[in-house]
């Protein structure tokens, strides 16, 4: 199973020059899945990789075409996301009737496709397609309540 | 399932969307002093010091009310002033019950105001009062009472209210249904002669009328009050 905490660092590196162009820093998520990784690694201005661009996930490192993919933020959302503000990873977790759950302890997706399958909140692990949404204050869950 | 909170729990709560934003946070709890029914929230900008936030939070745009976040869908859910229900904007004054004493019809003293319980289902409403004793002594809850009178230091709530007063919170929602239920029953418990007489449409010449009808003695010198408890003892008979 892949997660957001054992990635955390990967290289991405470009398949035409073999360059280390930076390493994974964060994971941009939006309606179930990894819109965009967020690239930093000793780079100066940390930018952002869409998802579609990414050739592939592999378990050492992510390969993309060349440098030119990445791209600086652009509107609120993506802003938000570059100064780490949507950053999932041990964020607080709130079930959409207002209570908390805990906190975010990974964030379990698939390689191939980028969905989420699972999210990890205080040693227990729920459906993938419960997210509901990321914020700056939040990762919201939605849930059959239990009391 | 409903569950109980206080009205101070909810103040400071952050207001989170759905996107998981907080965009605000609860400022005051706004609720019909009558029915108990929750108008509404009056907002706060979150951060220390933020201030007050111009919109407001009526309840039917709440999603949810949690243990630690009111949630609403997105901040489109929040209305400007001007937009917004009078009631939830500018509350009337009475509305603010915090440190006002209760005190029974028969003047025993309950305790005085120190935060109001709202139950959270469906919908949410103010269902009683926190009080604390005036001398040594634990907190306790009484239910909201349907009908009471308000000046700006005291509450004067029916006798039968003290038999429905809960030491603990937790129990307490079954005491408010117990005295739902009650309330609910045939015999109120409530209206003195002064309610029936202003209560009776008939006129003094009518009831004179029946009263003679009935026998009444000493008829001819009675109030138009005194003849109507006269008749009403009749009936029971």
């Amino acid at each position: 199973m892949t997660g957001f905490r054992n990635t955390r660092g990967l290289p991405v590196i470009a398949t035409g020059t073999a360059e280390e162009i930076g390493a994974i820093e964060h994971f941009v998520v939006r309606h179930g899945r990894i819109e965009a990784i967020h690239v930093g690694g000793g780079r100066r201005h940390p930018a952002l990789l869409d998802w579609s661009d990414v050739r592939s996930f592999g378990d050492d490192a992510v390969m993309i075409d060349d440098e030119t993919r990445l791209h600086e933020a652009s509107g609120d959302v993506e802003e938000q996301a570059a100064r780490g503000d949507l950053v999932m990873l041990d964020k607080r977790v709130l079930r959409d009737d207002g209570d908390e759950l805990g906190t975010v302890g990974d964030v379990e997706f698939d390689p191939d496709d980028g969905c989420i399958t699972g999210l990890v909140v205080d040693g227990t692990t729920l459906p993938g397609d419960r997210l509901r949404g990321v914020g700056t204050y939040a990762v919201v869950v939605t849930g059959t309540t239990r009391s | 399932m409903s569950r109980l909170l206080r009205a101070t729990e909810i103040m400071g709560m952050p207001v989170v969307t759905l996107g998981g934003d907080d965009v605000a946070e609860i400022r005051d709890v706004v609720y019909d002093a009558g029915s108990g029914a929750l108008e509404g929230f009056t907002l706060n900008k979150r951060g220390l010091l933020a201030g007050r936030r111009k919109q407001v939070l009526t309840s039917d745009s709440v999603h949810a009310i949690g243990r630690h976040a009111v949630m609403i869908s997105d901040e489109d859910s929040l209305v400007e002033r001007d937009d917004a229900p009078d009631r939830v904007v500018t509350p009337p004054p009475d509305r603010s019950v915090t440190g006002a004493r209760v005190v029974t019809r028969s003047g025993t003293a309950l305790g005085r105001v120190v935060d109001v319980v709202v139950r959270v289902a469906e919908r949410a409403e103010a269902v009683g009062y926190e009080l604390e004793p005036d001398g040594p002594g634990v907190r306790t809850f009484v239910p909201l009472p349907e009908q009471i009178s308000v000046s700006g230091d005291a509450l004067v709530v029916p006798d039968r209210l003290e038999e429905f007063v809960h030491d603990d919170l937790s129990g307490f929602g079954g005491a408010v249904d117990g005295f739902r239920a009650d309330h609910a029953g045939p015999d109120r418990g409530r209206g003195d002669t002064s309610d029936t007489t202003s209560g009776d449409r008939r006129t003094k010449e009518q009831l004179y009328a029946e009263a003679k009808r009935r026998g009444v003695h000493g008829r001819s010198t009675m109030t138009k009050a005194e003849l109507v408890d006269a008749l009403a003892e009749g009936s029971e008979r």
